[in-house]
């Protein structure tokens, strides 16, 4: 304030000194103020200050003290529950140790134990590959040996059957050749028998000469009739070579058969003779057979078919086979009109029977059969004698060779015709036709005693075969299929019968068809319709296909027709007496006729 | 011998500026009864505190909020506020003012509110803030009274620095080594005031403020108011009479009884005779903020 000077002088002066005063008062009064506003209280306030501060020190200890107590407690309490009782909680636990100790070392052992046994098994599994492998080896050595031994094996077997087969062929041509040399022994005993028998002939020729020389000196006086029948001998054995009868005219030459040779030695030109020798009872006359015109007896013969038919050459038996596969064989009665019913079953065939024939002697049956098999039966005990096996058709005929009957025929539709051995039950010779044969013959051959076959095919053909030579002989061509032969001896007549409706007679000894015989009306039932001549070579007979028989006087040419069955008429035949005649049907029935 | 008178005063003016600078008032801090939480078993200690006079109280808030909050049902978001028996205390009124208004009683008691902050009476003062900011403008203000801002704008922000630490810190020799500007004009020369800055205080009553030259034309003796008449030589240097003239022409009020009683007028504590000049009262007896705060009090109080 006393800066600014500027100030009168005199207003400074008096109011410096209230300046003074005033100053000075102010200044006291601050002091006072001051003295008395503070006082004591700053170091009361002082000292209230560090008591605070202390005391805040000192409770944030003890909160810390407090916490860490806290802390400590609960450890304490965590600790002392882990162990429940704090002596026992020790016990135990050192128990537990050892135990434990104790299960460690067990455990450890047997780790060791198991640990060996490993180390064992796996050796053991070692050692049993190692054998493995050897067995595989070896199973497999043994393998490759099977192999080879099979294939061995299989050749060995090759080889074997090869063998076999060689020594089955060569057994079959040792039986053949011991077959054939026992034939040429045969024959050559045979030769040596008629060397025999022709010196002894010689000699007796010679005997008889000078006989005859004698008896013509004596019979210059009477004359006695030289008879055929003294001359022919009935049922001669057919085996018996020892033959008094000798033709002058017979030349002998080798025949193959001793019963032909006999036969031959039998018959002569002037002889009428027919391949079914009759009993001597009955008297040959050169006309005697009836034509049939009566129905006088008919019967059922079969189950349904009557497909063969044949008079015993004795006339006493009739014998039908039928489809019914057996061979029937009636005896006739006394008036031989009718037969017994009670007749003798043939049976063994296994299909319907085509042909039927006896034996000269009438001991036999001989029948061709369907099922390939020719037959014959011993009629004395229906025992089936021979069984003739080997073609491979129906054999449609078969009969026994003229002069032996112990050889048969067959003919089949197997293209074959077969010659029999009945001795052997062999089949000594098979003829190839080459056409399936409906009916076969046997005759006396033409030039001599050679046996001549005869057979008729479906080729329309007959043929002629000579037995002793293999060639054909020749045939002949006819306008239809040969359905059945028959030969009448006497006259050299050949009756064939064919498919188209006509019967036809040929000359053997010129070849030539002499006549042919038809009818309206007449046709031929079945492929094998049987026709055949009487027994005194008058009429001949034919079924037809309606049930009529026809028959024709072979010299005029005159036909007469009977119907009286009620089918077709496939069979019929004479009785060797002429006087009987018998038809037989598809339907059962056999017909008896008589004129 | 004036140089020697001179520095006599000067010395006492410097003892006086000390004396006003050091003083101090016992105060007792306690929490609100009422706000304590329920889990709390004792009151709380109060805080004691020797609280400088010329400071502001919310410079104390952080203390009082860390020591008394967790003991109360305070929490984050209520604004402390400190009362003296029940009248909120205005935090931009140095503490000094307030004590020479309200405090009866050594040591002072306040009290410290958390709850039911008046919002119709107190200003809110978050942090430190707003108090500088009010420091400075009032600085401002003074100076703009004195000087007509022309030393405030010569300040530099180190001098800003340093007067508000100086403030803060107790720092007499800081403070007054930049607050000794104030006193001079821009040239640094000595001059009085163009106006002197001034708040009179009294209770009930509003702030009381207005333009009062420092010197006034002698010629206008009689006339006590209004602006100094430059062109006259004679001036008057205006007494601390004249202001509180200015305030209330009677200088009394009427009590109950309806006696007029002279009004008693109080700064820093200390009842100023009246014929003090206003230019060394601005001078030497203003708070830091540059500014002479008066408070008119009833006479009994003592």
């Amino acid at each position: 304030v006393d800066v600014f000077c500027a100030t009168p002088r005199m207003d400074t002066d008096s109011a410096d000194k209230n300046h003074a005063d005033w100053r000075r008062l102010i200044l006291t009064g601050l002091q006072q103020r001051n003295s008395r506003e503070k006082g004591g209280f700053p170091e009361l306030i002082a000292s209230h200050e560090n008591l605070q501060a202390a005391l805040n020190h000192y409770k944030a200890t003890i909160n810390r003290l407090e916490h860490e107590k806290n802390q400590l407690e609960k450890l304490f309490e965590d600790a002392v529950k882990d162990d429940a009782h704090p002596s026992g909680k020790v016990d135990k636990k050192s128990v537990d140790q050892r135990a434990l100790q104790k299960e460690l070392m067990e455990a450890l052992r047997r780790r060791a134990e198991l640990a060996d046994k490993v180390c064992e098994m796996t050796d053991m599994v070692k050692d049993k590959e190692g054998e493995l492998v050897k067995k595989d080896k070896m199973i497999r050595d043994l393998e490759a040996l099977v192999t080879t031994l099979r294939a061995e094996s299989e050749t060995n077997q090759q080889k074997y059957e090869l063998e076999l087969f060689v020594s089955k062929s060569v057994q079959e041509e040792h039986r053949n050749l011991t077959a054939l040399y026992v034939k040429e022994r045969e024959k050559s005993d045979e030769l040596r028998r008629i060397v025999e028998n022709l010196k002894a002939e010689n000699q007796g020729l010679k005997d008889v000469r000078e006989t005859k020389d004698k008896k013509d000196s004596r019979l210059s006086l009477s004359r006695l009739p030289f008879s055929a029948n003294s001359t022919r001998q009935p049922s001669i054995p057919p085996a018996d070579p020892s033959m008094e009868r000798l033709s002058g005219d017979t030349a002998r030459q080798h025949s193959l058969d001793a019963a032909s040779s006999t036969y031959l030695s039998s018959g002569t030109q002037d002889q009428t003779h027919s391949l079914k020798k009759s009993s001597p009872s009955i008297k040959k006359r050169k006309n005697f057979a009836i034509c049939p015109s009566s129905n006088v007896h008919q019967f059922d013969a079969h189950e349904s078919d009557v497909s063969a038919l044949c008079f015993s050459p004795d006339g006493t038996c009739l014998a039908t086979g039928g489809s019914d596969k057996v061979v029937k064989v009636w005896t006739l009665k006394p008036d031989i009109h009718t037969v017994d019913p009670n007749c003798t079953i043939l049976s063994g065939s296994k299909a319907s029977i085509v042909a039927l024939q006896f034996d000269p002697t009438c001991k036999v049956v001989l029948a061709a059969s369907n099922d390939n098999i020719a037959r014959i039966w011993n009629l004395s005990d229906q025992a089936c004698k021979h069984t003739l096996t080997g073609h491979s058709a129906k054999v449609m005929a078969a009969k026994f060779l003229a002069e032996d009957t112990q050889k048969v025929v067959t003919g089949s539709h197997d293209r074959t015709l077969k010659l029999w051995d009945l001795t052997q039950n062999t089949c000594f010779r098979t003829v190839f036709a080459g056409s399936s044969c409906n009916d076969v013959i046997a005759v006396k051959g033409k030039s001599g005693p050679g046996c001549t076959l005869i057979s008729g095919h479906l080729d329309k053909r007959i043929r002629f075969w000579d037995i002793r030579s293999n060639a054909t002989a020749s045939e002949i061509t006819l306008p239809g299929k040969i359905s059945s032969l028959d030969h009448f001896a006497e006259r050299q007549l050949l009756l064939c019968c064919s498919q188209d409706d006509t019967l036809r007679l040929i000359d053997l000894r010129q070849n030539l068809i002499s006549a042919s015989f038809s009818a309206n009306g007449f046709k031929v039932g079945v492929d094998w319709s049987r026709a055949c001549f009487s027994p005194d070579g008058q009429y001949i007979a034919a079924g037809s296909a309606d049930g009529s028989v026809f028959v024709w006087e072979v010299a005029s040419g005159r036909m007469k027709s009977k119907k009286e069955h009620t089918s077709a008429v496939v069979v019929c035949g004479w009785h060797p007496s002429g006087q009987l005649f018998a038809s037989g049907d598809r339907n059962k029935k056999v017909i008896l006729w008589t004129s | 011998f004036k140089n020697g008178r001179q520095k006599l005063r000067m010395s006492e003016d410097d003892s006086v500026k000390k004396e006003v600078w050091d003083g101090k008032i016992p105060v007792c801090f306690t929490v609100d009864d009422r706000e304590l939480s329920s889990s709390i078993k004792k009151t709380p200690e109060p805080c004691y505190m020797l609280v400088r006079r010329v400071t502001y109280f919310s410079m104390f808030y952080e203390k009082l909020e860390k020591l008394f909050a967790k003991e109360t049902s305070a929490v984050v978001g209520d604004e402390m506020w400190l009362s003296s028996e029940e009248i909120p205390l205005k935090w931009h009124y140095p503490v000094g003012v307030l004590y020479d208004l309200y405090g009866n009683h050594l040591p002072w008691n306040i009290t410290v509110h958390f709850k039911n902050f008046p919002e119709d009476e107190l200003l809110h003062c978050q942090g430190s803030e707003p108090v500088k900011t009010y420091f400075v403008s009032k600085l401002k203000e003074a100076d703009y009274l004195k000087h007509k801002l022309e030393v405030f704008k010569e300040l530099t922000q180190e001098d800003t620095a340093l007067l508000w630490h100086g403030f803060l810190q107790d720092q007499y020799s800081e403070f007054w080594g930049v607050n000794k500007k104030f006193m001079l004009n821009s040239r640094s020369v000595s001059e009085p005031f163009k106006s002197i800055p001034f708040c009179i205080y009294r209770e009930g009553q509003p702030v009381f403020q207005k333009l009062i030259a420092s010197v006034v034309a002698q010629s206008a003796a009689a006339d006590n108011n209004k602006e100094a008449d430059v062109q006259s030589q004679l001036q008057r240097k205006q007494t601390l009479e004249d202001l509180l003239r200015l305030y209330d022409s009677n200088l009394s009020f009427i009590q109950e009884s309806g006696e007029h009683c002279p009004l008693v007028h109080v700064i820093h504590g200390i009842e100023v005779p009246l014929s003090v000049p206003l230019q060394w009262l601005s001078e030497n007896m203003s708070y830091p903020d540059n500014f002479l705060h008066i408070c008119i009090v009833p006479p009994k109080r003592n």
